[in-house]
């Protein structure tokens, strides 16, 4: 009688629990096409790679207004999370709304003609198109919330958005970027008895980045 | 007792060859000869070719950009305060699919609804919702809905756009000058608010109001007159019903309060400690929803319903001498030509099959019901079985517990078919000057012999003003555009003392005007004084114009705010931050037009919160009721009502009916056809909805056509079989239909489903299946039981102001009483979604006791968890088998937090297909359509599968939700060649949709047979989200669409779990037992569905894991996270072992 192709070691979890069967890994791995597909996807991956032409780094559109970071962030030090608000509670960072800027611009600066234009959006309730520079694939669901809950300072993703007159993207997104950060941080060990999960669950999520497929793909 | 044999089709009862030739095959075969037979459409393109392009194709893609294309990032001008890009808002309003008056929570996602999920304050539905509640939020975003009004020519089908500018003074000089001529003609509007304006919409024109729906409960209130001197809807406590008898009904496919019965229906069948449950009995002629559940179900022919009813209160007061009535002579009268020894053979039931279940009935009296409620079969018998019900009722001391009249009564079913039928009459006699038609489609519910469009003929001036271009609609002058209940403000009355809002989530899609805005507009364009300016009292704090677009070009630019229109809220209007601060300054205020937002909120402050004498101002009992959605001044709703007292005159006269049958028995060959309601459907009025045509029907398991049901024995007698185009002759008209063999329908029966074969409902639903409605015959109307004028529903007769006119003979529906012969014209293949081959192969997959057995041993029913003969060579596990038993240790230990898990109880489940559509609207699940699903590619992530047991003829059933089982040893895992399925660290088998590469490897090792593979990209196909259209807004956010070529299956609503992790995180405390609730467990009305910690063994889920606990196939190993708990019957000692 074979034995089953799959079997689980006890206490390991997750994917290193599950082996594929020596017998079943020949067949999918013989010599030669092992070594063809591994010269094919080093030269594919590396040209990819240093092309460069896949790379949003750097990547700064000029906006319908010229706002500066460095001007409002940087110099008057307003914090992110002044205009951002509600990044701490929701998916997205949001984009504040005219509002946001008139509850300042009413009166800062109100003759200015860039003012002048944002006042003129407000009150014609005509928000503006912002070209966006941090975009992620669809089947990608990022969430914010977590993130700022731990503690996690806005630059680390998005560079130093204070010193920029025009802001330009920072780091690839990819899913590399985000997993070297989860695995750096994924050191509490679970506990092994139920009794202390609360302790687990209450302290050790808080800056605990899992690296479960569903933390960001569902 | 032997070991009980489960099947799912004759053919597998009958052990035919086909099913050993399909034991080795992975997936159902289609007939290869149906599909070569049909003609080929699309391209020849080979696979050389396939090649060719796609090589062209890569090489132009890689020389192309180097950037992803600019995606623009809009932010609201003014963003109100509630809204947080990312995070859904809640809004609670009221379910107007039909006119049960559910309440619901939309959930909005940037100002626009994804889904509906139950209002758990609301007392009716108490969170949950139905199957078609949980698909409305699709029939909003419906792009073949009216996209602005239009004015007909009336014959010659040429449409012009309509001003409602226009159409308003039109319509106000036509009402004006027809006076009592002009007709509002609705369907049921249980709304306290809406009721009052159309009143006084009445009162300001004249007009007289019919309210008319697809199925009305004439009989209902007839056979109630009779029987307690007074017409009335009662309330039905299913909650209080510990034994369940139906005379031809199905209260939990078609009942006009079907949520709240399945509500209390599956609360009392869930086991109880000590063993106990309900009891469930149904006499009908063929297997519905509610019989499908029932403990015992006895084949009767429609017409012998009565006979069976009247014999049954024969035994009980008669033989039994229970209750006051043994001694009344006239009830000694009545029902003295109705003995069981009679009744029984006629009815093909077993001698003592009545005695007995009258003993059980009286052991439950006052906790007991018996419900008739069904489609009329027959005028004459109609009322009569309902006076029979009430009379049994009465004995049985259910009238004024299960039964209330008087406490809280429905207003849920106010239709009225003799109103309508008296209405055509009238129209046809020129009576009618101006017809306004709202909320009910009679070109396509009323058969053709009720002669509707000759009727309207007559009439100058129709207007209709609808959601959609529907068959009425298209006969009219004016077409009006009306909107979907989640954009328009609204209130409901369901039963007496429950007040329900319905508010909108967003702003109107397309260019339409609500009901009550156009009947304030009509109003206004007459001068009638009530409807020019907003009362004061209610002037202030409503200064919301922005709520209803006064002008359609106001709702024309919503493009004013970003993609997404701005919601509603509960308390204030976003955009409109002035309006709290020009509160105090209301007398100064100059009258503002009004608009039914403003008129609805004086209702509430003028009539229901100064009725209740509450304490707090008005504001804030407006706010909190918006919140809540629901009001209930009593919450002591269960209360008892009042018992009225029987009056034995009314079963003379049923009796009279019974005795009056034509039970010609069918000749050989002919057979008595009944129409039944479709549970999925319902009345048909929204058949553009591509999760109700998918999801199938619950008892036949088919989808996207409706088909002739009959008996195995009769399709054999016939010379039929499954899947023939039959046709027969009925009322004049040669039907086609395909055909269904159906166990457990009577053998000299037939049904057809109504609310199929639309016309004119939108490019998904029309020509789907049959129109059955045709078939309905027009009847004069028992005599017997003609209700008194006086006792038509309050509602009608409020606003019935103006002189009835000489009142025409009264006319009936009949539903039934057909007699046909079926013959094979053609080969058809009917759709249905399943898993795997679809047999069972004698695999443990399903089990089931009595509650008997279960008294004596808690394991009763289960085979052991080990080796099964049927899967392992002679019971023989291979070498590495691990003993399964003590696998939950094991587990505890790989998944040391939480370990997800799932608790079914198949004693709750009932098989009406709520968490299926819900499933889909949660997780953007794709619908096919037929084709796709005749080949097997429907994409349901759970799927109730139907399980029979015992006979042929009358099989017992059982109904098991399939989902995917989430195994700790998933043998779907090991086979994937890219690792896009893996186990979490939480037990969850998750599918890495970006990963996959579609092998279907895992599809074909799953056992369970959940996994679903997307061959065409479904979702943006024309039956689901179809690219550019509205739909795709209402797909979620929070789920990825998946692609062509992709593995998908249940997560268990991972995207739900996430969110209580981030909610945990954010609160600083663990997940609470209780705070995830899948999609399907949110929704079922039955609540069979438990979710949670298996490391919390203090979790619901843990805890109704009883030792009824089995799991599906855990033989194989798989160490699934489902636990089913085994369905136990409570069958009488007689039939144990059947």
């Amino acid at each position: 009688m074979p034995s089953l192709p799959f079997q689980r070691e006890p206490g390991k979890t997750g994917l290193q629990a599950g082996r594929i069967e020596p017998r079943m890994a020949k067949f999918y791995w013989q010599k030669r096409w092992r070594l063809l597909a591994l010269i094919i996807a080093l030269l594919g991956f590396g040209g990819w790679k240093l092309s460069g032409l896949f790379s949003n780094v750097g990547y700064s559109p000029s906006q319908p207004i010229p706002f500066s970071h460095r001007l409002h962030a940087g110099i008057n030090h307003i914090p992110c999370m002044y205009c951002h608000a509600g990044v701490e509670r929701g998916k997205v960072a949001p984009v504040p709304a005219l509002n946001v800027c008139m509850g300042c611009h009413s009166v800062v600066d109100a003759n200015r003609p860039l003012i002048q234009k944002i006042a003129t959006a407000y009150n014609q309730r005509k928000p503006f198109h912002w070209v966006r520079i941090y975009a992620l694939p669809r089947f990608v669901k990022f969430n914010h919330q977590p993130h700022i809950s731990a503690g996690i300072a806005c630059q680390t993703c998005h560079g130093p958005v204070q010193t920029m007159r025009q802001v330009a993207q920072y780091k690839e997104f990819w899913m590399g970027e985000c997993l070297d950060c989860h695995r750096a941080h994924n050191y509490l060990p679970a506990p092994r008895d139920y009794a202390h999960r609360d302790l687990y669950y209450v302290h050790g999520r808080m800056t605990n980045a899992p690296v479960d497929c569903n933390t960001c793909h569902n | 007792m032997s070991e009980t044999r489960f099947w799912k089709s004759p053919a597998e009862y009958e052990a035919q060859p086909e099913v050993e030739r399909q034991r080795e095959e992975e997936f159902a075969a289609p007939p290869q000869a149906y599909f070569e037979a049909q003609p080929q459409g699309g391209l020849d393109f080979g696979r050389r070719d396939f090649l060719k392009w796609s090589t062209a194709a890569l090489a132009v893609a890689s020389a192309a950009c180097t950037r992803k294309p600019v995606q623009h990032l809009v932010p609201y001008a003014q963003q109100p305060e509630e809204v947080l890009p990312g995070k859904a808002d809640y809004y609670a309003s009221t379910c107007m699919e039909c006119a049960a008056g559910c309440g619901l929570l939309v959930k909005t996602r940037e100002g626009r609804p994804i889904k509906v999920e139950g209002n758990p304050l609301h007392p009716l539905n108490q969170g949950t919702a139905c199957a078609r509640g949980q698909a409305t939020f699709l029939n909003l975003y419906d792009p073949d809905r009216m996209s602005g009004s239009l004015r007909f020519r009336r014959g010659r089908g040429a449409a012009a756009p309509l001003a409602l500018a226009q159409a308003d003074q039109e319509l106000a000089q036509a009402f004006r000058a027809a006076g009592p001529q002009g007709v509002v003609l609705t369907g049921t509007i249980t709304g306290p608010a809406r009721q009052q304006l159309l009143a006084d919409f009445s009162a300001a024109f004249g007009t007289r109001r019919v309210i008319y729906d697809a199925f009305n409960p004439d009989a209902l209130r007839a056979g109630q007159a009779a029987a307690y001197g007074a017409a009335a809807t009662p309330h039905f406590h299913f909650d209080q019903a510990e034994m369940l008898v139906t005379f031809g009904a199905d209260p939990l496919g078609s009942g006009y309060s079907r949520v709240e019965y399945e509500l209390g229906f599956g609360r009392l069948r869930k086991l109880r400690n000590p063993a106990a449950m309900s009891r469930v009995v149904a006499f009908e002629p063929a297997m519905s929803l509610t019989g499908m559940n029932a403990d015992s179900r006895y084949l009767v022919r429609a017409d012998e319903l009565l006979e069976v009813a009247l014999s049954l209160a024969h035994q009980l007061v008669l033989e039994d001498r229970r209750s006051v009535f043994a001694t009344d002579a006239t009830v000694k009268y009545a029902l003295a030509a109705y003995a069981p020894a009679q009744v029984e053979p006629r009815a093909g039931l077993a001698a003592g099959t009545l005695a007995k279940l009258a003993g059980e009935l009286w052991q439950n009296r006052g906790r007991s019901l018996v419900y008739a409620t069904g489609l009329p079969l027959d005028p004459a018998t109609a009322p009569a079985l309902e006076v029979a019900a009430a009379f049994l009722n009465s004995v049985l001391e259910n009238e004024g517990v299960t039964v209330d009249a008087t406490a809280s009564p429905s207003g849920q079913a106010q239709g009225s078919d003799a109103d309508m039928l008296e209405l055509l009459a009238e129209m046809r006699a020129g009576g009618v000057k101006a017809l306004l038609v709202y909320g009910t489609n009679p070109a396509y519910t009323l058969p053709p012999a009720a002669g509707f469009a000759e009727a309207l003929k007559q009439v100058p001036l129709v207007a209709v003003l609808s959601e959609r271009l529907d068959e009425t609609a298209r006969m009219a002058d004016l077409a009006l555009a009306g909107l979907h209940a989640m954009e328009c403000w609204g209130d409901a009355e369901p039963v007496q003392g429950v007040y329900s809002l319905a508010q909108p989530t967003v702003r109107p899609l397309f260019d339409g005007r609500g009901l009550e805005d156009t009947l304030i507009a009509i109003g206004r364009a007459a001068g009638a004084a009530p409807f020019q300016s907003v009362a004061p009292a209610a002037a202030a704090p409503a200064a919301t114009p922005g709520v209803q677009p006064a002008t359609p070009a106001a709702a024309a630019t919503p493009g004013a705010q970003p993609a997404t229109p701005a919601a509603k809220t509960t308390a204030t209007a976003p955009g409109q931050p002035a309006a709290t601060a020009t509160a105090p300054a209301a007398p100064v205020n100059p009258p503002k037009p009004l608009n039914f937002h403003a008129y609805l909120k004086n209702y509430w402050q003028t009539k229901i919160y100064a009725a209740n004498h509450l304490a707090g101002s008005f504001d804030d009992f407006w706010t909190s009721a918006l919140r809540d959605g629901v009001f209930v001044p009593n919450p002591q709703l269960n209360a008892a009502g009042k018992p009225r007292n029987f009056k034995p005159a009314a079963l003379t006269a049923a009796a009279a009916a019974a005795g009056a049958v034509n039970k010609s028995v069918p000749a050989e060959g002919a057979l008595l056809l009944s129409l039944t309601v479709s549970p999925m459907l319902g009345d048909g009025a929204r058949n553009n909805n591509g999760y109700l045509l998918e999801a199938p029907d619950p008892v036949a398991k088919i989808c996207w056509d409706n088909f002739l049901s009959i008996a195995p024995a009769t399709a054999q007698r016939l010379g039929l079989a499954d899947n023939d185009l039959v046709e027969f002759e009925a009322q004049g008209k040669r039907v086609r239909v395909p055909l269904h063999v159906q166990p457990g329908v009577q053998a000299e029966s037939a049904t057809l489903a109504l609310g199929w074969g639309r016309r004119a409902v939108g490019t998904i639903g029309n020509q789907v299946g049959v129109n059955a409605f045709p078939l309905a015959r027009v009847e004069p109307a028992a005599k017997a039981f003609a209700a008194p004028e006086a006792a038509r529903p309050a509602a009608a007769k409020g606003a019935k102001t103006a002189p009835a006119p000489a009142p025409a003979a009264a006319q009936a529906l009949a539903f039934g009483g057909l007699r046909i012969r079926p013959r094979k014209v053609g080969q058809y293949f009917l759709a249905q979604p399943q898993g795997g081959n679809n047999y069972l192969l004698g695999r443990p997959i399903v089990q089931q006791t009595t509650l008997v057995q279960i008294k004596a041993h808690p394991h009763a029913g289960q085979k052991p968890e080990g080796p099964d003969e049927n899967i392992w060579n002679n019971g023989q596990a291979p070498a590495g088998y691990q003993n399964v038993p003590q696998a939950g240790r094991a587990t505890a230990q790989l998944y040391p937090g939480h370990h997800w898990g799932m608790t079914i109880d198949l004693n709750a489940c009932t098989g009406c297909n709520a968490c299926v559509v819900a499933c889909y609207a949660e997780n953007n699940v794709a619908v096919v359509g037929r084709e796709q699903v005749q080949i097997g590619r429907d994409m349901a992530w759970l799927r109730i599968d139907r399980y029979y047991s015992g006979e042929l003829e009358n099989p017992d059933v059982v109904n098991e939700p399939m989902l995917c089982q989430q195994c700790a040893n998933a043998p779907c895992e090991s086979v994937c060649p890219v690792l896009a399925t893996v186990t979490n660290d939480e037990g969850l088998n998750l599918q890495v949709y970006n990963r996959c590469v579609g092998t279907r490897f895992c599809s074909n090792n799953c056992p369970y047979k959940v996994r679903r593979f997307n061959f065409y990209g479904y979702i943006h196909d024309q039956y689901s989200f179809g690219r550019g259209t509205p739909l795709e807004l209402a797909l979620n956010p929070d789920v990825t669409v998946r692609a062509r070529g992709v593995m998908e299956k249940c997560t268990f609503c991972v995207q739900r779990i996430n969110a209580a992790h981030w909610e945990a995180q954010a609160l600083g405390r663990p997940i609470q037992d209780g705070q995830i609730k899948t999609a399907c467990q949110q929704t079922c009305p039955s609540q069979a569905i438990y979710f949670g910690d298996m490391n919390d063994a203090n979790s619901k889920m843990m805890q109704a894991r009883t030792p009824r606990g089995f799991r599906v196939l855990a033989d194989l190993n798989t160490e699934p996270t489902i636990t089913y708990l085994t369905k136990v019957r409570n069958a009488p000692a007689s039939q144990e072992g059947a």
